[in-house]
């Protein structure tokens, strides 16, 4: 199963100790039953991985095959009829999913017979854009069940904007999107003007990873993407191009004059075993802030994530 | 045995030895920080805490030591799982010893909400201890008793219900073990030094066993019948040997996950210096297994800067060339 599991690998591995701890912060948009999400107005084309692809309008039964496009539905109010193993732990993904079946196997990979018996007229997924041709006999299959849309995944989920939007459009829902966009983006100027003494005066740095490695995040990644929107300026990792850079635990000095880290709850306690990790100017100025939205992939934990950021800006104040 | 032969095998030992004082040396001076040569001793020493004394005190000395331990421990069983099973190709996973304490780490994990490697070596070393038993409960029902093949079957398939459960349990979980991906490559970074006192006494009585029993091994390879009117004690030596690989390849596995390559190549390389002789095996194991292991920690420290390979597959890149090319020599694979 090629499309969706191989993302979903490499996405492990991109953030590696990434959290996805559910917290008490609720995401923009509610699950509703399944329903129709087009007007009915006309086909959308869609540009996809595999050329345009042409998505009949009032499609209603939708399977998202890659949790970025399965958290972007519910974001809109749309429950898919089928989704991927993996899904954010976020409370409104976690109702709107509880009762949404598995259409993966054990691995991962997607059960085109679990695929074809829920009858979809719509199947999201996405993948590397390096791994089109690998992946299409898999997407043939997929198409001969329903229109595929599968969209492009980047290293460290850097893309989820785009991810979302592409989804927003295979299913005549790109206002609504635009809705959630601006609202995400008011938070983020917000942030900006409230806390701009605090923004010019400390630098942030993304991190992640355990006793024996650990991960640096750059402005491209999910996560640095809505710190920058933000208006963070990020310390170690300014000017990274990658997503993430993993690091020795030898190299933890790296963060020495950021003063602010953000980095998942269980990371915590796996990188103060690290002996020179409480000397960094973060640790001794008590900016060190943990998230249970480290890996945002849609607006919903996005929005979380700017809340927390907001409360850690208005503690180191 | 002539003199001249033994004179060798002490002389070679003695470089080993000396090689494995010069790698552990390297080891706590070569890094992914660059810290000069002649910092390295008054670091060691440095009561300040400055960075560069808590990184060697603090992260290469821990390291080092358990490498020393883990690749000694792993050196050692691998020779005697390969005696016991008289098979060249036998490492301790043979008996299910990694796949048992991959089992308890995973449990452990998700059934009682542990984490760090602090906490997952009492559970690994119970999981390896609980599937030996077993393979060796399976091993000797029946007749014929624990007879090599039949532990090897049992272990073999036992491994494989165990790594199936294991798969099973972190497919369903796998945000939680995302803090374990180092453990599972095998890695000595992490663990910090008391890890290597928790393991250092189950090692030690597992090398005293092994060297007690190397001279009755040596009979066994003469065949049981032969072995039994020489007066070594068979059934006793099988059990010893299990007890003995339980507790190193357990003990290893717990502090540094699943290592691969050194128990089954270091045993070759021993054999290849010494000849047949499981008491010389033996003696060159202990001094190989931390040598082989500590340069392949140095290189995983500095072949990806600033990040770091875990030992576990450089193991895996640097011991399999060896061991083919040392398949290729006739002479170095005969027990």
């Amino acid at each position: 199963m090629p499309v969706p599991v191989t993302r979903f690998r490499r996405a492990i591995i991109a953030v590696l100790a990434a959290a996805f701890v559910a917290v008490l912060t609720s995401c923009s948009g509610g699950a509703t039953p399944s329903a129709s999400v087009s007007d009915g107005a006309g086909s959308s084309v869609v540009p996809t991985l595999y050329g345009s692809v042409s998505v009949p309008a009032g499609v209603e039964r939708i399977v998202a095959l890659s949790f970025p496009e399965a958290t972007a539905l519910v974001d809109l109010g749309v429950k898919p009829v089928g989704r991927s193993t993996y899904e954010p732990d976020f409370p409104a993904y976690n109702t709107a999913f509880a009762d949404v079946p598995d259409v993966t196997d054990s691995a991962g990979n997607p059960d085109l017979e679990k695929i074809a018996a829920l009858k979809p007229d719509l199947i999201l997924a996405d993948a590397f854009a390096t791994d089109v041709e690998k992946f299409r006999s898999t997407y043939d299959k997929l198409t001969s069940i329903a229109p595929t849309v599968v969209l492009e995944w980047t290293q460290a989920a850097g893309n989820w904007p785009e991810e979302a939007a592409g989804t927003a459009a295979a299913i005549g829902m790109s206002d609504e999107l635009d809705a959630l966009k601006t609202s995400y983006e008011q938070k983020a100027a917000g942030i900006r003007s409230t806390y701009a003494d605090v923004l010019s005066s400390h630098t942030v740095d993304l991190i992640s990873g355990d006793s024996s490695s650990w991960y640096l995040y750059g402005a491209v990644s999910s996560h640095g993407r809505v710190f920058t929107d933000a208006g963070a300026a990020l310390g170690a990792a300014a000017g990274q191009k990658d997503g993430f850079v993993e690091y020795s635990p030898e190299k933890i000095d790296t963060l020495q004059n950021t003063d602010m880290l953000f980095l998942p709850g269980d990371s915590l306690a796996a990188l103060d075993t690290i002996p020179t990790f409480s000397g960094l100017t973060a640790v001794q100025k008590g900016n060190v802030f943990t998230t249970g939205h480290f890996f945002p992939s849609s607006y919903g934990i996005a929005d979380a994530l700017l809340d927390d950021f907001a409360a850690a800006l208005q503690k180191a104040r | 045995m002539t003199a001249q032969r033994r004179a060798r095998r002490r002389l070679g030992l003695g470089g080993g030895i000396l090689l494995l004082v010069v790698l552990a040396i390297a080891s706590l001076a070569i890094g992914s920080k660059d810290i000069p040569f002649d910092q390295i001793w008054p670091a060691l020493l440095d009561p300040t805490g400055s960075d560069t004394a808590l990184i060697v005190t603090g992260l290469r000395v821990p390291r080092t030591v358990l490498g020393v331990l883990v690749g000694a421990a792993l050196g050692v069983a691998g020779a005697l799982i390969q005696a016991f099973t008289r098979n060249p190709l036998a490492d301790p996973g043979v008996l299910g010893v990694n796949a048992g304490a991959a089992l308890g780490v995973s449990v452990s994990i998700v059934f009682l909400g542990l984490e760090g490697i602090g906490q997952l070596v009492w559970p690994a070393l119970i999981g390896a201890v609980v599937a030996t038993v077993g393979v060796y409960a399976v091993g000797r029902s029946g007749r014929s008793g624990a007879t090599p093949i039949r532990m090897t079957l049992a272990g073999v398939g036992i491994g494989a219900v165990l790594a199936g459960i294991t798969s099973a349990i972190s497919l369903s979980n796998p945000q939680r073990f995302h803090s374990m991906l180092g453990w599972s490559a095998g890695t000595l970074v992490g663990p910090p030094l008391s890890t290597s006192g928790v393991i250092a006494p189950l090692v030690g009585v597992g090398l005293v066993v092994a060297l007690g029993i190397s001279r009755d091994l040596n009979a066994l390879g003469l065949g049981e019948d032969l072995a039994s009117s020489l007066g070594s004690r068979v059934v006793v030596t099988r059990s010893l040997a299990v007890l003995a690989v339980t507790l190193l390849a357990g003990a290893a596995t717990a502090a540094a996950g699943p290592i691969g390559f050194i128990g089954l190549m270091v045993p070759h390389v021993a054999r290849w210096i010494t000849g047949p002789d499981q008491r010389w095996i033996m003696a060159y194991s202990v001094v190989l297994g931390p040598c082989v292991l500590l340069l392949s920690d140095i290189v995983g420290r500095i072949v990806m800067r600033p990040a770091e390979l875990p030992v576990g597959i450089v193991t895996a890149f640097v011991g399999a060339p060896i061991l083919i090319s040392l398949a290729r020599r006739s002479k170095a694979s005969a027990l």
